[in-house]
């Protein structure tokens, strides 16, 4: 289908549209990353807290979609595939640059659903006065919270995915993704309870 | 109560948040992006392929063009192989053999020749001793019948003298007896004797020696005839032996060996001359 118009690829789905990417359609490439570019830059943005580093990331994802293309099967979701890649490159280069200052207590044991995670990046009160807005405060919570928690919420109250695509995505079993989600809507509310209260003591 | 319900007021938050947008250049940086990976991978793959690039045999059999050449070559690779060993090889073992057999053989005839070259050498050497030694026998034998022939003469004019002396002294009927003495040992003194009686001696003594000279030349003479006989025969046999060492091809000493017999002719001459 070399002589559609854009409408045409509008129409189309995602994984009609990888489809024709895989027999060289560029155009069908670039509905792919109009659809996906703000969900992406968004999704890395609210993981890593950094915009530059979420463009970036975004960029890279979206070459690593057009040099492995042929990778995709069509068995899986194309989003689910797509986010999988994301979310792997996210953590090789947040393990990379080591933004992520924690200790945990739970990586003295084994068993990983042991409740011992707590964050070592310390949110001054100060700072969230100091913050212009809800959402700067809400994003340093999340960016308080640990890798794991983080990671599920993003993908759960952000983006939108359900259950299941998060477990493919993070390859972890549904119920890990649910509890993982609960403690960390749990932690987030703590910690943003935390820099509230502060604010209305003084 | 659900979950999703508990943390309702969170969740709220959390969607309430900004959606970051890309920038608006961004599809061209993906492009721009695209387009540098791409050259990338083709500057990679060059290289690849120049680095996969073989030689001749390599493209010849990566190549799925030509699949029956694999077989075919190796064909006739295995059939060059057996018709070098079954003949080549062979031949070049047969010729390696004959060389070496005829090696040997020529050093077998050059030892040969050494020793062949140093008897002859030997033998010249003794031919040259022998004709050395000839030469100073002839020289020998000639300074000795110059010595004989004075001797002779001495001898000669002796008698005559003694004679005379004899005739002279039978006047004066005494000779010293160390005169005559020295003439003839076996001489005996001739005191108290009487001049016919001298005479008679004398011409007694002159017959004797007369007569012991002659018996002396036949003496000289028998043995001349004798050297005679046994030289020819020495003769013939170097002429022999020059005519075998002509057969032979050895031109040095027959030369030598005709040099030998001619001394040894003029030696004979010498002698039947004298």
């Amino acid at each position: 289908m070399p002589g559609k118009s854009k409408t045409e690829y509008k129409i189309l789905t995602d994984e009609e549209l990888i489809l024709l990417f895989q027999s060289e359609d560029v155009k069908a490439f670039n509905e792919l990353v109009n659809r996906y570019k703000d969900r992406l830059v968004n999704f890395i943005f609210r993981y890593t807290g950094s915009r530059e580093d979420s463009e970036d990331l975004a960029q890279d994802t979206f070459l690593r979609l057009y040099r492995s293309k042929h990778l995709y099967v069509e068995i899986a979701k194309f989003s689910t595939w797509f986010y999988t890649i994301a979310l792997n490159l996210t953590r090789t280069y947040m393990s990379k640059k080591g933004k992520m200052k924690k200790k945990s207590i739970s990586n003295y044991y084994e068993d990983e659903e042991k409740d011992y995670d707590l964050t070592s990046t310390y949110i001054h009160p100060d700072d969230s006065a100091n913050a212009a807005t809800e959402g700067e405060i809400i994003q340093r919570a999340i960016n308080s919270l640990n890798e794991k928690f983080r990671e599920v919420i993003v993908l759960r109250d952000i983006q939108d995915l359900d259950y299941e695509e998060i477990a493919k995505v993070t390859s972890l079993p549904l119920g890990t993704v649910k509890s993982r989600i609960n403690r960390g809507r749990e932690c987030l509310k703590e910690i943003l309870e935390s820099l509230h209260k502060p604010k209305i003591r003084k | 109560m659900n979950d999703e319900e508990k943390y309702l007021e969170i969740r709220e938050k959390l969607r309430s948040l900004e959606t970051v947008h890309a920038s608006s250049d961004f599809t061209n940086k993906l492009h721009l992006r695209i387009v540098e990976e791409e050259s990338s991978r083709r500057k990679e793959h060059i290289k690849k392929f120049d680095a996969e690039k073989g030689g001749f045999l390599r493209n010849l059999f990566n190549n799925r063009q030509y699949p029956w050449l694999i077989p075919s070559v190796g064909f006739a690779v295995v059939i060059f192989f057996v018709f070098y060993i079954t003949f080549i090889s062979r031949d070049n073992f047969t010729n390696n053999e004959n060389e070496i057999s005829a090696d040997i053989k020529q050093e077998t005839l050059n030892k040969d020749n050494t020793a062949e070259l140093k008897k002859n050498t030997e033998q010249e050497k003794l031919q040259t001793e022998l004709i050395e030694q000839d030469k100073e026998r002839v020289e020998e034998e000639k300074n000795g019948e110059s010595s004989n022939e004075n001797m002779n003469n001495e001898k000669k004019n002796g008698l005559t003298q003694n004679s005379d002396l004899a005739f002279s002294d039978n006047n004066k009927k005494r000779i010293s007896p160390s005169e005559t003495k020295t003439e003839n040992e076996t001489d005996k003194p001739t005191e108290n004797k009487t001049i016919p009686e001298l005479k008679k001696e004398s011409e007694t003594n002159v017959t004797a020696d007369v007569k012991t000279e002659v018996a002396k030349g036949n003496e000289m003479a028998t043995p001349k005839s004798r050297s005679k006989s046994d030289s020819e025969k020495i003769v013939i046999k170097r002429s022999k032996e020059s005519i075998s060492a002509d057969e032979s091809g050895d031109n040095g000493l027959s030369t030598k060996l005709d040099k030998i017999n001619k001394a040894g002719l003029e030696n004979i001459r010498n002698e039947i001359i004298k």
